[in-house]
């Protein structure tokens, strides 16, 4: 369906390379591609390692990997069935527009811990979260503000910890990091409009 | 149990807003429907190359290397050692934790694990080069960076406090 892409793109690296320099309008990024060079190279990896434990352990050992993983798939396709629908449907409820116009405009602590909000329950990745970064900024929001949205979207986002990280961490330790990183998009946010007083970081040239 | 209850969450969040969807009545329903069914597609293999792949890693990794350079002996110097592997990690979320779900199984200590994770998380280098640095530029970048960068170690070392 989509690998007529891939065949008219050249080489993987190269691609990936233009894609950073060609990027001037950052609101609408490129199209994602079913198998990039990114998936190819981990499918890669996948299939050296599963040689390796074959020549090493034997065919056995690597059936009861399988066998072991398959049952960690299992679990974890529901959550990550739930997620893509709650992204797709929260994400058509609730443009990017909205979400800046309610979150964005805001500044000092009410608006950090607005930002920060913002920045748990946003589902889906990078293409969704920074343009919304440059969307708040539009808006006028502070750096402050900025800065705690995307440090909580980074450390908080309860997509990527509920679907993925506790799929393979330890409950119990993903509580103890959640605990521990709480207050860091706030300390962050205090820390860029403390030490970047008055600098432009994100200007004109970004919208 | 937490994650029982994370997951009735995630749930009920997402019955929520289908309901949401449905009674709009204007396609956003099944428009978004369909989105998450493309982007299934996209997962989907991905998440079975990363489970699978860092399985068979898991099983690759010497022990005796993994505990000595990021057990919980390893102190400091292991935190920091993980937290530079965590920024370095290509790939997305499932082969960032399975790695690190691998390293614990192999013998590391839960500090310099929590400082890999908050690493990856903070830095992950394929993430800052695709989609922050073209959309951010550079100096907020830099900055965000720069403001962040003692963050895994601060976090691994409260980590091991906490572990008495």
């Amino acid at each position: 369906m989509k690998q007529e892409d891939t065949d008219n793109s050249g080489s993987p690296a190269g691609q990936l390379i233009s894609d950073i320099g060609s990027a001037r309008t950052p609101h609408h990024p490129k199209k994602r591609r079913m198998f990039d060079a990114g998936f190819l190279t981990i499918s890669a990896i996948m299939f050296l390692a599963a040689g390796i434990v074959y020549y090493r352990r034997g065919a056995q050992h690597v059936f009861d990997i399988l066998a072991k993983d398959s049952v960690l798939a299992v679990n974890i396709a529901p959550k990550v069935l739930a997620a893509v629908l709650l992204a797709a449907w929260l994400r058509r409820l609730l443009p990017k527009e909205v979400i800046a116009r309610h979150f964005g405009h805001q500044s000092g602590i009410r608006g950090m811990f607005l930002a920060v909000l913002a920045g748990v329950i946003l589902p889906g990745g990078p293409m969704t979260a920074f343009p919304l970064a440059i969307a708040f900024s539009q808006g006028g929001a502070a750096l402050s503000v900025i800065v705690a949205f995307l440090t909580s979207w980074l450390l908080l986002s309860a997509n990527r910890t509920i679907v993925w990280e506790m799929a393979f961490i330890d409950t119990h330790l993903v509580g103890w990091r959640l605990l521990l990183c709480l207050p860091i998009p706030f300390l962050l946010g205090f820390a860029a409009q403390y030490f970047y007083r008055g600098k432009v970081l994100i200007s004109e040239a970004n919208h | 149990m937490a994650l029982v209850f994370f997951t009735i969450f995630l749930w009920t969040a997402t019955v929520a807003m289908g309901v949401l969807a449905w009674r709009k009545d204007d396609g956003t329903f099944v428009a978004g429907f369909r989105d998450a069914a493309r982007e299934s597609l996209f997962i989907a293999p991905r998440v079975c190359v990363g489970i699978f792949g860092s399985g068979f890693i898991a099983e690759l990794l010497p022990k005796e290397t993994v505990s000595s350079l990021l057990g919980s002996g390893s102190g400091s110097l292991g935190i920091l050692i993980a937290s530079i592997a965590g920024a370095f990690v290509p790939g997305g979320p499932v082969v960032a934790f399975a790695i690190g779900a691998a390293a614990l199984k192999a013998g590391a200590g839960s500090p310099q694990i929590m400082g890999f994770v908050v690493s990856w998380l903070l830095f992950s280098f394929n993430r800052t080069l695709i989609w922050e640095l073209p959309v951010m530029r550079a100096r907020f970048t830099g900055a965000r960076i720069l403001l962040s960068a003692p963050i895994p170690l601060i976090v691994g070392h409260l980590t091991m406090l906490s572990a008495g």
